[in-house]
């Protein structure tokens, strides 16, 4: 599903990671760790597209982004989704256009749509705020929009950038239940977060950890990631 | 699919009426403001092509001048060789234009009482006939002979240095107008992409569900579009009222100025280019919010 090897990037003169090597197999969740400014963000914006490759390999849901053109990313991030720790989901509209936003611009006919809508948003426990504009929603609910709009079009990679960042503990206890659940349904996850706690929520997950950036005391601890049963790759 | 688009941005438009509204006020004064200037060069135009090659006589009647033989004078004049144009006044209408330019509350009592102190008026407009440069003169020692005529007016400076006016004007027209356009489609163009600034985050979001870029631009260009084209129509719905406003004030004597409004030229000419530098501004706006 995700095939990374000797990845390099690099701000000018600035190298962000080096060589990094690490691949998930279909429906695999994994973490992603490490300091402040390791380059976590970096690597998930680069696997979306966001960013053009610098060096080495990387295939994401059969997509080589060496060799993908401008015209072909619109392919690759139907195939990839993204959750972010601001949400990104438009405000102004309502949580069942938001999440039905994916399927729109794939031009999915109505009455699939709705009943696909549909199916996310009880399974997010959202339907009941589904014709509220989104606006009007507390952080953890605006959240479970975004994760509902990643899922809803059946992704075969959903990457997360601390997702968790601005929920309390027991939101981002029940967010990761909600993404290791739709992993067990086969959907990849690499989710970025230096939380340590949750990574020690999810023992079994694999860990990639980023070095680098800079020391951050209150931010991830490998110790911790380590005493889990999940594999661990460092780059 | 395009149609569906193009719907989708001006319902995405009208979805915020009050940005929607600022836009197309910024968008309809830069117009109007530009508008202003080609209904103003078009009366300029307008008045020296009629004054090119023409000559003018302001023809007053003497006070108490009888009425029935100023009536066949006028008659004759109208039917001098030359008349371009004519335009006639009695004492009592002369009198009524004057109370319709006072207003109801002037006081239009004369110590003279039933004594209308105006004098009938005659404004002749004759063609210039080529190569007979004495004709002005010559006509105005005629009509001041006529019995009856108390004063004669005419200015050949006047109309030397209009039709030389004219020709400056004609010649610094077509850049200044080239200039005031780009003007008008540069700040036309910032007021539509600033407006879409505030909705960079919602282009970023379309491309992340994995959005074509047609499907992004489509909806931006079309609700683009039409916030030009509701800015152009109102700024040319403000300009028929300015200039239906002004030319009623400028249509006076001794003024006599008409003020036509833009031909429908210029006015498709006004709203298309509006439409397009608005529509070419969400395009552009589009392409920026991809760095």
């Amino acid at each position: 599903m995700l095939l990374v090897r000797d990845l390099s990037f690099h701000f000018g003169k600035r190298v962000v990671f080096r060589d990094l090597s690490f691949s998930l197999e279909k429906g695999c969740f994994a973490f992603l760790t490490g300091p402040s400014g390791s380059g976590k963000t970096t690597l998930l914006r680069l696997l979306h597209g966001s960013l053009p490759l610098m060096g080495g390999q990387a295939v994401v849901a059969g997509h080589d982004l060496a060799r993908i053109r401008p015209t072909q990313l619109c392919q690759l991030r139907r195939d990839v989704s993204v959750v972010f720790q601001d949400f990104k989901i438009l405000l102004d509209r309502t949580v069942y256009e938001n999440v039905a936003l994916p399927l729109v611009v794939r031009g999915m006919p109505k009455v699939r749509l709705e009943r696909r809508v549909q199916s996310v948003l009880i399974a997010l426990r959202l339907a009941e705020a589904a014709d509220r504009p989104c606006a009007e929603l507390a952080g953890g609910e605006q959240q479970r929009v975004a994760i509902a709009r990643a899922v809803v079009a059946g992704p075969k990679l959903m990457l997360a950038d601390e997702p968790t960042g601005n929920l309390d503990w027991a939101l981002a206890l029940r967010l990761l239940d909600i993404f290791r659940q739709f992993s067990a349904h086969g959907t990849a996850i690499l989710m970025a977060t230096h939380n340590r706690e949750l990574v020690a929520a999810a023992p079994d997950a694999m860990v990639i950890r980023l070095d680098g950036g800079e020391a951050d005391p209150g931010g991830f601890d490998v110790g911790a990631a380590a005493e889990g049963d999940g594999s661990e790759e460092t780059a | 699919m395009i149609g569906r688009l193009a719907l989708l941005g001006i319902l995405d438009v009208l979805r915020r009426p009050w940005s929607l509204t600022a836009t197309v006020a910024g968008v309809a004064v830069t117009v109007f403001l530009g508008g202003l200037f080609a209904l103003a060069a078009t009366a300029v135009d307008g008045a020296f092509a009629n004054g090119r090659g023409q000559a003018q006589f302001q023809i007053y009647w003497k006070v108490g001048a009888d009425a029935g033989l100023t009536a066949r004078q006028m008659d004759w004049m109208r039917a001098l060789p030359g008349v371009v144009e004519a335009r006639a006044f009695t004492p009592e209408q002369a009198l009524a234009v004057m109370r319709q330019s006072l207003g109801k509350g002037a006081d239009l009592t004369f110590p003279a009482a039933g004594q209308n102190p105006l004098p009938a008026t005659m404004l002749l407009a004759f063609r210039l006939p080529p190569g007979n440069e004495a004709f002005a003169r010559e006509m105005y020692g005629r009509l001041a002979a006529v019995e009856g005529v108390g004063e004669v007016r005419f200015n050949p400076l006047a109309v030397d240095v209009a039709q030389s006016v004219g020709f400056v004007g004609r010649r610094i027209a077509l850049p200044l107008a080239a200039i005031l356009a780009l003007l008008v489609a540069l700040v036309v163009g910032h007021t539509v992409r600033l407006s879409l600034l505030r909705r960079r985050e919602e282009m970023e979001i379309l491309r992340l569900v994995g959005a074509t870029e047609g499907y992004i631009c489509g909806p931006f260009v079309s609700g683009s579009a039409f916030v030009g084209l509701l800015g152009g129509v109102a700024a040319i719905g403000l300009l028929k009222f300015v200039q239906a406003a002004v030319a009623e004030a400028l249509n006076v004597p001794p003024l006599w100025l008409t003020l036509p409004f833009l031909s429908g030229g210029l006015v498709t000419l006004f709203i298309l280019g509006t439409t397009a530098t608005a529509a070419l501004a969400g395009y552009v706006a589009v392409v920026e919010s991809r760095s």
